[in-house]
């Protein structure tokens, strides 16, 4: 692998950390959402049409996830990056590489959920400095999105070069039928999605409990 | 409330959710929001310290309903360090129950309202588009009821950008607009109006945000429907994706109702295509 490509792979791979960063720490501005970050990086491999199809698929799985209080999501966005950069490395094909980057996405809710523990656990200690010096608040913010960032990023990079790679290394292992079995499942999942928003929107709608 | 406050706790706001921790949820952002007002209240350090320990309690809504609670808080704070000493205790028991009861009941909403429904709503609304955006062009890799084309020449590629656009839009604009104003509701309304709360339908919203989302879910279906049968040669291609479709439509939504998610649902697939290809081929 040239020297450029693994910085460009890089560069990818700090960007979706910037983006997750909208996630749990940021704004919230859906920014970080698959359909946007499928885009994005559709645009940046150059080829934006895979990016908005597995920016979409993606989000047609993860319906059912709603980020409420402690409960830890699967990042889309990380899922989204992995996917694109793997399939644009290695030239994978989508159906294939597509559910290793959904379980990769899956796979970083725990890492989220683990800083959230590290942060949890020194907790009392935070309140106090605060209490002391009220200027620490702004660092210890800072200092949370740092690390938020690098694990993301690392979390990332991880994924691409040594998931990608074990994906690879079973690739040819993959036999006709499985392919077939993975291009059926690849291509039925806007149906799926389709049901899972159908029950969503239709839920309680029509017994006059429309906010339950 | 001073305009320049308000800038502030609305720029602030967007970080409440950066110190969240599992002990007291939001409350270090929360300090972090209201730290502009209480500077400005309370000149004293002797006094601003024990007030942060108060703000130091738990606090834990939906951020972007959040905006109702700083408004509210913030008259409360300026009422506390208006009031006498010996009616400091009570206010500050109001204030803390207040907090509780608005942040549980913005949560409610904020939590059914955005993370659920408009989150979905603006997914439609990409979906939708990114099918009209699609059909346009003339050759396509059929997925489900989404079809891609295959030759990235064959459309300006700029117009695909347009489905993620229509996304963030759909969803940023509602939801900021609810922000700004929240802090204006909560810090001019009383309780009567459960702090501003009331003076939004947030029932009629939510219904006709799920009626919005379904007929459009509706019309990606059947568009894609419409789209296929024009452009299929043979009306059995068009009888075995309608069968297709239907079929994993309600397998989905059953599923759901089993407590299913579409990610486990999507493993199942490929494990019982799996299977099914090596009885059957």
């Amino acid at each position: 692998m040239e020297l450029s490509l693994i910085l460009n792979i890089l560069m990818l791979c700090l960007i979706s950390a910037v983006l997750e960063l909208d996630t749990s720490f940021i704004g919230q501005f859906q920014i970080a959402r698959p359909v946007v970050v499928g885009t994005i990086f559709g645009l940046l491999t150059g080829n934006i049409i895979h990016g908005l199809q597995v920016g979409i698929f993606l989000e047609l799985l993860l319906v059912d996830f709603v980020p409420v209080g402690a409960f830890v999501v699967p990042s889309g966005n990380v899922a989204a990056t992995c996917i694109l950069i793997m399939h644009s490395i290695y030239e994978c094909p989508p159906h294939f590489i597509f559910p290793i980057g959904l379980l990769c996405g899956w796979g970083y809710a725990y890492v989220e959920k683990y800083i959230r523990i590290f942060y949890s656990e020194k907790h009392e200690l935070t309140e106090k400095n605060i209490v002391n010096n009220l200027d620490t608040i702004k660092k210890w913010l800072l200092r949370n999105m740092f690390v938020n960032l690098i694990s993301t990023f690392l979390y990332v990079v991880f994924v691409v070069f040594v998931i990608g790679k074990l994906a690879m290394l079973i690739l040819p292992f993959v036999t006709e039928k499985i392919n077939l079995a993975l291009i059926f499942s690849y291509l039925i999942i806007p149906w799926i999605g389709a049901g899972r928003l159908a029950v969503n929107f239709g839920n309680n709608l029509f017994n006059g409990k429309a906010h339950g | 409330m001073d305009r320049n406050i308000r800038y502030k706790i609305f720029f602030r706001s967007l970080f409440l959710k950066a110190g969240w921790n599992f002990k007291k949820f939001q409350n270090i952002g929360f300090l972090f929001v209201m730290l502009p007002t209480l500077r400005k209240i309370y000149k004293d350090d002797k006094k601003l310290k024990a007030v942060i320990k108060r703000n130091l309690e738990i606090f834990n809504t939906n951020p972007i309903m959040s905006s109702f609670a700083f408004g509210v808080l913030t008259r409360l704070e300026e009422e506390i360090s208006k009031s006498e000493k010996k009616n400091v205790e009570e206010i500050e028991e109001h204030w803390r129950l207040t907090k509780e009861a608005i942040t549980t009941a913005s949560a409610s909403i904020g939590d059914n309202l955005f993370l659920a429904i408009l989150k979905d709503f603006s997914l439609v609304v990409a979906v939708f588009l990114s099918l009209i955006v699609s059909f346009k062009s003339l050759t396509y890799t059929h997925a489900g009821f989404l079809y891609f084309v295959d030759e990235i020449e064959v459309v300006n590629s700029l117009t695909l950008l347009i489905p993620a656009i229509a996304m963030l839009l759909t969803y940023n604009i509602a939801t900021l607009m609810i922000r700004w104003n929240g802090l204006k509701f909560g810090y001019n309304c009383t309780r009567f109006s459960c702090y501003g709360l009331r003076i939004i339908n947030w029932e009629r919203i939510i219904r006709n945000t799920k009626i919005a989302g379904l007929i459009l879910v509706g019309l990606c279906v059947t568009y894609w429907w419409f789209n296929t049968s024009a452009m299929s040669v043979n009306i059995s291609d068009v009888i075995v994706t309608s069968i297709e479709a239907i079929a994993f439509i309600t397998l989905a939504i059953v599923l759901k109702k089993k407590g299913f998610s579409a990610i486990q649902l999507y493993i199942l697939c490929i494990l019982v295509a799996c299977v099914l290809s090596f009885i059957v081929l």
